[in-house]
Parts: C-alpha cells; sequence; structure tokens
C-alpha cells in the first residue's frame, strides 16, 4: 500500500510540475461556457420564452456550468494506458513490482484531481460572473451530487479503458478514442441537456449508458431527480462500471500475452 | 519570389498527399469524427430553432450555412497550416528545431506553417461545403451572381485573417517555450464564428469583430450571400485582414529576436 501512496505522491508533483499551461488551458476554455450562455440567452428572449422542456435560463446555465467541470476533468483524455503500449512504456512497468492496472488507475486520478484543482479558481470566476443564474443544490443533493460524479468518472474511465486495451492488436487508438469522445460527448449531454431533445429521439439516448456521464450529474445537481430516481441510478452506473471493466480486463489479460514491447 | 513560394506549398502538400496516404484508417478515423460532429452539432442547431423563429434575423438554414461554411475555413486552415503551427508552439522552440526554418530563404513565419500539411483535412472540408451549399438552396432565396463573386473574395480573406490570427495566437511561444496551450487558443474561439454577430453583447462585439476579429472571418461572408454587398464590410474585411497580417509579420520577427537556439 505503501508502495502506491509514494508512486501516486510523485506522480502528482510530476504533474503538476507545469501550471501555467493547464492554468492558460483552464482559463481559455471559459470561452465555452459563453458562447453557450450567449446562444441560448438569444433564444429565451428572441422566443420569449421562461422555460424549455423545463429549464429556465437559469437552470441551462447552472447545466453549463457543471457540464464544464466534466469536460475540464476529460475523461477520455486522463487514461495513458494507449501511449504507455504504444511507445513501448509498459513494458518497462512489467518489470517492476508493481500491479499495472492499479499504477494506470492512480495516474488517472492523479490527472483528474489536478485538472479539477486547477479549473476550481476559474469555476469561482464563473460563479461569480453568473450569480444571478446559478442555481445551488441543497446540502443533501449537494453529497449526491458528488457520489454521482467519482461514479460518472469511473464509468468513463472503465468505457475508454476498453478502446486502450486496443492498442495491443490494432495499434494506435488515438483517433477512435478522439472519435468515440466526441460522439460520447454530443450521447452524454455535454453540449445540450438530453431533456431538450424531441421524445421520439430523447429515447435512444436515455437508454444508453452515456447519459450516466454527463446528464444525469448536472440533473442531480438541479435537483431535477428524485433520491429514488438518483439510488436507482447509483445502481444502474455501478453495474456498467463492472460490466465494462469485465470487457477491459479480459482485452487488457488476452492483449499483454500479444504484447511485443514496441521500441525495445 | 511568388514562384518559389507556390513551388515549396506545392512541395509540401505532394509529400503530405504520399504520407497520408499510406494511412488510410486513420484517416478515415478522422473523416468519421467530423460526420459525427456534424450530426451533433445539427441536432443542437435543431433544438434552437424548435424553440425560436430566427437568430439576431437568421433563419434556420442561414445559420446552418454560417455553421458549415465556418467549418469549411477552419478545416482548410487545418489542412494547410494546422500541424505546422501546433509544432511551432510545441517543439520547435523548445528543441531547437526552428534553426532549419531560419535557415532558408524563406519567410519562416510561412515555412513553418506549411512544413506539415495534412491534406486529408481536405476531404472533410470538400464535405462542409456541399453541406453548405445545401443549405443555401434550402433557404430559397434567390442569390445573385455578384454576392457569389463578392462570397469567394471575402473567403478568400476571411481564411488569411484566420491564418494571421492563430500566428498571433502562438507567437509568444518565442518567450514561454513550454507553453503549449497556446496552439488551441484559436480553437476555443472557434465557436463564435458559427453564429451571427448580432447575438453578441456590445463589449463581445467590440472585442470578436475589433480586437480579435475571429467572428467577422465566417461572418463577412456569409453575410454577403444573403444581403447586399456591403461596401463599408468588404473594405473594413480587406482592411483589418492586411493590418492582422503586418502585425503577425512584425510580431513573429520582434518574438524571433528573443531566439536562441537550444543546440548552440
Amino acid at each position: 500500500m505503501k508502495k502506491y501512496l509514494t508512486f501516486f505522491n510523485l506522480y502528482f508533483k510530476d504533474v503538476a510540475a507545469y501550471k501555467a499551461d493547464v492554468l492558460l488551458s483552464m482559463a481559455t476554455t471559459m470561452v465555452y461556457i459563453f458562447v453557450f450562455y450567449i446562444v441560448w440567452k438569444a433564444v429565451y428572449t428572441g422566443g420569449n420564452l421562461t422555460q424549455i422542456s423545463g429549464y429556465t435560463l437559469s437552470s441551462v446555465v447552472t447545466y453549463y456550468l457543471v457540464t464544464n467541470v466534466f469536460a475540464r476533468a476529460d475523461v477520455a483524455d486522463q487514461i495513458l494506458l494507449s501511449d504507455s503500449i504504444w511507445f513501448g512504456e509498459l513494458a518497462k512497468d512489467l518489470t517492476r513490482p508493481w500491479n499495472i492496472k492499479l499504477t494506470q488507475f492512480l495516474m488517472f486520478v492523479g490527472n483528474i484531481l489536478y485538472n479539477l484543482l486547477m479549473h476550481l479558481p476559474f469555476l469561482i470566476i464563473l460563479l461569480l460572473i453568473f450569480h444571478n443564474f446559478v442555481i445551488l443544490p441543497s446540502f443533501i443533493y449537494l453529497f449526491y451530487f458528488f457520489v454521482t460524479l467519482i461514479l460518472s468518472i469511473l464509468l468513463g474511465m472503465s468505457f475508454f479503458s476498453i478502446f486502450h486495451s486496443l492498442t495491443f492488436f490494432y495499434g494506435d487508438q488515438s483517433s477512435n478514442i478522439n472519435l468515440f469522445g466526441y460522439l460520447i460527448m454530443g450521447m452524454s449531454g455535454g453540449i445540450f441537456p438530453l431533456d431538450f431533445l424531441p421524445s421520439n429521439v430523447s429515447w435512444i439516448f436515455l437508454h444508453l449508458p452515456f447519459r450516466f456521464l454527463v446528464n444525469t450529474p448536472a440533473k442531480v445537481f438541479l435537483e431535477k431527480m428524485s433520491t429514488g430516481e438518483i439510488f436507482s441510478s447509483w445502481l444502474e452506473m455501478s453495474i456498467w462500471i463492472i460490466f465494462f471493466y469485465l470487457i477491459f480486463h479480459f482485452l487488457f489479460k488476452k492483449g499483454l500475452r500479444e504484447f511485443s514491447g514496441v521500441g525495445l | 519570389m511568388i514562384k518559389k513560394y507556390i513551388l515549396v506549398t506545392w512541395m509540401m502538400i505532394k509529400n503530405s498527399y504520399i504520407r497520408d496516404s499510406k494511412i488510410s484508417g486513420y484517416i478515415f478515423s478522422k473523416c468519421t469524427t467530423q460526420i459525427v460532429e456534424i450530426f451533433v452539432n445539427v441536432i443542437f442547431f435543431n433544438i434552437i430553432f424548435a424553440n425560436t423563429q430566427e437568430l439576431a434575423g437568421w433563419s434556420y438554414y442561414q445559420v446552418l450555412f454560417l455553421y458549415f461554411f465556418s467549418r469549411s475555413i477552419i478545416l482548410l486552415d487545418n489542412a494547410i497550416f494546422k500541424k505546422g503551427v501546433n509544432t511551432f508552439a510545441k517543439t520547435m522552440i523548445r528543441k531547437g528545431d526552428y534553426d532549419f526554418f531560419l535557415i532558408k530563404p524563406i519567410s519562416p513565419m510561412y515555412l513553418t506553417s506549411i512544413s506539415s500539411p495534412q491534406i486529408y483535412y481536405v476531404i472533410s472540408a470538400i464535405f462542409y461545403i456541399l453541406l453548405a451549399i445545401y443549405a443555401l438552396l434550402k433557404n430559397g432565396v434567390v442569390i445573385h451572381f455578384t454576392s457569389i463573386l463578392w462570397f469567394v473574395f471575402l473567403s478568400f480573406f476571411g481564411l488569411t485573417l484566420y491564418f494571421f490570427l492563430n500566428i498571433i495566437c502562438v507567437i509568444p511561444t518565442f518567450w514561454f517555450i513550454r507553453l503549449y496551450t497556446l496552439k488551441d487558443i484559436i480553437h476555443r474561439f472557434n465557436g463564435f464564428m458559427r453564429y451571427p454577430i448580432g447575438i453578441l453583447p456590445f463589449s463581445l462585439r467590440f472585442v470578436l469583430t475589433i480586437l480579435f476579429p475571429i467572428a467577422i472571418v465566417s461572418y463577412i461572408p456569409a453575410a454577403t450571400v444573403f444581403y447586399p454587398p456591403n461596401m463599408l464590410y468588404i473594405v473594413y474585411m480587406v482592411a483589418i485582414t492586411i493590418v492582422f497580417g503586418l502585425m503577425a509579420n512584425a510580431f513573429w520577427r520582434f518574438g524571433q529576436q528573443r531566439y536562441s537556439s537550444a543546440s548552440s
């Protein structure tokens, strides 16, 4: 246990070595919030609307502030397994006295934590700018939100790890990870609340597990789900996490047997 | 003089074609990502226009045209300049590779930008251009031949202005050697290119049309298609492109004085 804590500690220090780049990145990504705010404000005022599918302009702004946290965590890009396999780094890990999957997980957690910490000052700035629009949840819903947030990050990790393990068999998967990253961003509610979709389209999105990545946590934050619905979502999310993890585990195990250590 | 530039550009493009034709799977994946992006964004625009008749006086098909056209500009820039500019911001200065570009009898700014074309982006750009034509036809308004000529003329300036803005964003690399995010700044602002300027609040309109005029890159050419040519707009577009071209060149030369080769 101690060696993994030391590993995590060292990795986190390494990640945090170049702060300026991440800070500039976080600062410039605030632009997305402004674009969405301006567009939706134009829609609400242009159409003389007070609500769209139960969302006021304040709900929409809060929704995008919450989704921005997920976007900044950037789950798909924080898994390093694909690069590790493709560039042969994994071969070194195989000779070290540790569990590769666990160290990969710790690096993922380190990256996510660092991104979220760096995003925090900008989130505060955004909250101050949009303070007239932000809807804050009650304490208990805030707790529900954090649990849902952790589960959604784990769900994203277990799903994208499958693509990373495909590197063992088909080589570099960066373009496919990018492709599915964009597709899932749309399907998870990262670009618009899924409740805005017409019912004949929304049922597809609402039956896929990707809604749990962004739409569900944002709805929990906005208190648009009952306690029963939240618990049922947690159960469903846990089942999906296990399901995707088992696929990943199978591929990883099979892939290790085929791994030839490119670049050695 | 111009012949030399055309020759170098042609050689780089030819080289890119030979290189890219060997990685068809990667290119297929990249082009599919573009199709997914269209799919997600068209759904987004459908949601917007299900709730409002127009955005700042622009109808659904006019906004779609603006979106498809802005993407075409971005993808053409990606095809020719993006990777070269990115490499400059990421490694050229840090590793000292910029030496190679300094000793050639061609503008180093141009040569670095043209150094790694990704010609496969043209496939996606053509797709977007065809969709823009489709949106134009569906809009159902008669378009005069002179409007099309002005549109083509202004599109050239739009593409050139976008290139200069991108260059201005990465020039600070001469000072901040390890600030990789500089290469992404322009892309964070791309969202403003896909909506009519009229939806922007006054302060932001001032910034995005004068100080960092990314909003006019696509808006002025597109507006010329739907509305009678506005001479003030046309003169402004030409003038601001020249001004930003001169600024980019001067700023680049100024930054270059800071460069000290990593290997010397």
